[in-house]
């Protein structure tokens, strides 16, 4: 934890640039999907489908990766500018990511790929900083994970790129969102998320006790009161 | 109808061997945590 009054307040107020800097992303991202997908008379509905399921899910992939982050830091506050420099970039990345997304291109993949890279990095100057943290297991997960993920979203990208060109459709839309949401399960799959708010939203659609069930036909030994998941 | 194959099988492979390097990955982590906390 902080250890002195200032070093609180100090923390205070970088987190508020940076929720600042996510709240002009999630401003923006709400502004675009209506100026430039839904009330644009010249796309096909397909096409617009696409783009809102798309920019739906990077919204909550953004989402959830700022709540997870705010819940780590909560639990392990900035001690020196490092993290705070790698939150910012993250926030740029997610913004090329917006921006790309309401546009149609594929590319939103390599700003979503600089988030992964960027948030391994972060975990890993959060490990530095705290040797000893709680949370270490995740941290360490989180840093092997995400370069991982990383990799087979390029891969997903230049295949894309090669095969269809750089616009998006439908069905690779949907196929997308459906990668998304394994990765998610399997995350939670492997790092259990804590019950309640503390533990940040976890994987959609599966509940606590099916999460266990499954856990229990794969064999996959976890410590089930586990701690908080995070980029 | 290849091309949507081509991704079909880019994700399952993906998919797949995460979650056999996240189980070979958890597996060591948690060896390593029960070893130093016998080690104390």
């Amino acid at each position: 934890m902080a250890t002195t009054k200032l070093e609180q307040e100090i923390n205070s107020f970088l987190l508020g640039f940076i929720d600042f800097l996510y709240a002009v992303i999630f401003g923006f991202v709400l502004q675009e999907v209506y100026e430039k997908v839904l009330l644009d008379e010249n796309l096909k509905r397909p096409d617009k489908l696409a783009r809102v399921l798309l920019v739906f899910g990077v919204f909550y992939f953004l989402m959830s990766d700022w709540i997870y982050g705010r819940i780590l830091i909560a639990r392990n506050p900035l001690k020196g500018y490092r993290r705070f420099f790698t939150e910012l970039a993250i926030a740029f990345s997610g913004y090329g990511a917006a921006i790309e997304v309401t546009r149609g291109k594929i590319f939103f993949l390599v700003y979503i790929v600089l988030v992964l890279l960027l948030g391994a990095y972060w975990a890993h100057c959060t490990i530095r900083e705290y040797p000893e943290s709680e949370d270490k297991r995740e941290l360490r997960v989180i840093r092997f994970l995400q370069p991982f993920t990383a990799f087979w979203g390029s891969g997903w990208c230049w295949t894309w790129y090669r095969l269809e060109g750089d616009i998006f459709v439908l069905w690779g839309a949907i196929f997308l969102l459906g990668l998304g949401w394994l990765f998610d399960f399997l995350y939670d799959l492997f790092v259990p998320v804590k019950s309640g708010i503390t533990g940040g939203p976890g994987v959609r659609f599966v509940g606590k006790k099916l999460m266990i069930e499954i856990r229990r036909l794969l064999k996959i030994s976890v410590n089930e009161g586990g701690k908080n998941n995070a980029r | 109808m290849l091309d949507k194959l081509v991704f079909l099988a880019l994700g399952l492979v993906a998919v797949v061997t995460t979650y056999i390097a996240l189980h070979i990955f958890t597996a060591k982590l948690d060896k390593d945590s029960r070893q130093k906390a016998v080690g104390r």
